[in-house]
């Protein structure tokens, strides 16, 4: 299951927001136990100091800690895990608006699309 | 262990060869001699072994050309831990493996035809007795050929390819090939003229009795053998030249041809 | 290490390699990129010690190379490593006789993995499972340089990226300095530490795969492409 890497950012750095995502989405759950470097590396196909690079990224994050002689495991801190859901939420629609502007939409315009595209997702379901 | 492995090797990549080869001899034989047979003339059947025996100066050759030409894609049999002169040996071992299986079969049908032959009318010139001395000086003879053109095809070879390297040479290498051939050939036979190496080589000879020694026609063997007898020192010292040939052929392999 | 010094390739007035002058670092994987006839492939026989420099030096820990190398690097070329009559299991034991370090165990490991079939003859194997064959048979080795020349020629998408999870799962990263050579470069790319760019007999760009991607936006194949369009415009 060799994923796909974008060209535009480093590949550590992509393998350490699919694993934010996971934990954000659930997929990851608090305390769980990471595939070795080496499990990692194989799984994604990728060469393991790019997985070495992404664990001591997301440790620095706090969304990891590695356990000496244990591996590396997802953070058992609720605030981190909300904490990440409000970053990633912040950069979608930080992105959202930005791209909403850029086809020349005003705030209010924005505003009731989005709303509008609620209450019919809503009716809906 | 390096070196079983490159014979068991070699031996893979001619295994199908020689079968076909000795299947090829037999059915030849049973041809000549079924042919032999009913023209009610057996010893038709001797004119004809005598060819397939002289053919076998080339079985030598043509093996070893064959384990050659499969390493010549890419050369890779070079990334290894075996140094030429292993690699080489290797080649000359089974090659010869291959000459005397197939010697051995045409000596094994020679007195098998020799026998019926005797048994249906007395052969003349063998009074009876099985020629051992002379099946042993024809063999040696035979393998003597063999070597000789095996040991220089194999430095011509390396030779060859050595000179790949250098786009110049390239283009003529067929023709230093042949010349470096008769060139040395010339230079001994104008050396073996001189009266004082003439007399040299026919210094120390081994009488051989046998009422068949007259009749020697091949080339190679009128080399070391006359009316008096095996001259010694012209074998030595082509066995020589045949040793030096080899370590030439070895050390170019090591050093001068490229991938 | 491997250190190439001034190296010059010469084949009568054409010119293979030109001037090279390189580190390779231990335990480092290098990806030389370039067109046909770029002279990569040379590079790599002069590197296992099957070609000799006209000109310049390569020395590998210190020493001059030569044919003598082959005892502690495996070179996967792109002709001749497999004979046609032999079968699978014919290959790997050749092999493990001709090199101390070849190591049987990891060999049945890479042949479950490879889905080789060890009864099988080699001319009877596609061109991916000869591809597959002959990385087995290197990676099997224990040595301190692995050179690869076209590990990916002629093999479709599937077949790659099963050599890709190969390379992964079998060289021993941080050890084994790694110089696989392709045009091919996407499967790869992600396993890639170094890239150098070899075109013409020079190597006219080298870069950190990591690095060209954060500061410059690129993937390899993107800053190839930049680079050789700078070349042509000179």
């Amino acid at each position: 299951m060799s994923a796909e890497f974008k060209t535009s950012k480093p590949i550590y750095s992509q393998i350490a927001d699919r694993i934010i995502q996971q934990f954000v989405r659930g997929e990851l759950h608090p305390g769980e136990k990471l595939p070795s470097v080496r499990e990692m590396a194989i799984q994604s196909g990728v060469n393991p100091n790019t997985i070495q690079r992404t664990y001591g990224e997301l440790e620095r994050l706090g969304v990891v800690e590695t356990k000496r002689g244990q591996g590396t495991f997802m953070t058992e801190q609720n605030e981190m895990k909300l904490k990440l859901r409000h970053d990633i939420q912040k950069e979608m629609i930080e992105a959202f608006i930005e791209s909403m502007r850029s086809i020349g939409l005003n705030d209010h315009e924005i505003y009731e699309s989005v709303n509008q595209s609620l209450k019919r997702s809503d009716h809906e379901s | 262990m390096v070196f079983k492995g490159l014979v068991i090797k070699d031996f893979l990549l001619i295994r199908m060869y020689l079968f076909t080869w000795l299947a090829v001899l037999i059915v030849l034989y049973t041809a000549g001699a079924s042919f032999a047979a009913y023209q009610k003339q057996f010893y038709l059947v001797f004119p004809f072994l005598l060819v397939l025996y002289v053919g076998h100066t080339l079985v030598l050759p043509v093996t070893a050309g064959i384990l050659l030409k499969a390493e010549e894609k890419g050369q890779y049999w070079l990334h290894g831990t075996a140094d030429g002169k292993r690699l080489l040996s290797s080649k000359l071992i089974v090659s010869t493996i291959v000459l005397l299986a197939s010697l051995l079969l045409t000596n094994v049908l020679m007195a098998f035809s020799l026998m019926a032959a005797n048994g249906e009318s007395q052969l003349a010139f063998l009074e009876g007795q099985f020629p051992w001395v002379e099946g042993v000086l024809f063999n040696g003879g035979i393998i003597f050929s063999a070597f000789y053109l095996t040991t220089w095809g194999l430095f011509l070879w390396s030779l060859f390819h050595s000179m790949a390297q250098s786009p110049a040479l390239r283009k003529i290498r067929w023709i230093l090939i042949i010349a470096v051939y008769f060139i040395t050939q010339t230079v001994i036979v104008r050396v073996t003229e001189w009266s004082a190496v003439k007399a040299f080589l026919q210094s120390w000879s081994i009488q051989i009795e046998s009422p068949l020694s007259s009749t020697g026609g091949m080339n190679e063997i009128s080399f070391t053998m006359d009316s008096n007898g095996l001259l010694v020192w012209p074998l030595l010292l082509s066995c020589a030249g045949f040793c030096l040939l080899f370590f030439a052929a070895a050390w170019l392999l090591d050093r001068k041809v490229e991938v | 290490m491997i250190m190439l010094e001034g190296v010059t390739k010469q084949y009568g007035t054409r010119k293979s390699l030109q001037d090279i002058s390189y580190t390779f670092e231990k335990g480092k994987v290098y990806g030389i990129l370039g067109p046909n006839g770029s002279g990569k492939s040379t590079m790599m026989k002069m590197i296992a010690g099957l070609v000799y420099p006209t000109g310049g030096k390569i020395l590998v820990e210190g020493k001059p190379v030569s044919r003598k190398i082959a005892a502690s690097l495996a070179f996967l070329s792109t002709e001749g490593m497999l004979y046609q009559n032999f079968k699978v299991e014919q290959m790997i034991h050749f092999f493990a006789t001709q090199y101390p370090d070849f190591q049987r165990e990891k060999a049945e490991e890479l042949l479950a993995f490879m889905e080789l079939d060890r009864r099988q003859k080699v001319s009877r194997l596609s061109k991916g499972q000869q591809g597959r064959l002959k990385l087995l048979l290197v990676l099997s080795r224990n040595t301190d340089i692995l050179l690869l020349d076209e590990p990916f020629i002629g093999l479709d998408p599937m077949v790659r990226d099963m050599i890709v999870k190969g390379l992964v799962s079998f060289i021993d990263f941080g050890r084994q300095t790694v110089i696989i050579t392709t045009h091919e470069i996407n499967e790869i790319e992600p396993v890639l530490e170094e890239a150098l760019l070899l075109d013409n007999g020079r190597i006219t760009a080298f870069c950190n795969v990591e690095e060209v991607r954060e500061k410059d936006g690129l993937s390899v194949l993107e800053w190839l492409k930049t680079n050789v369009k700078k070349e042509a415009v000179l």
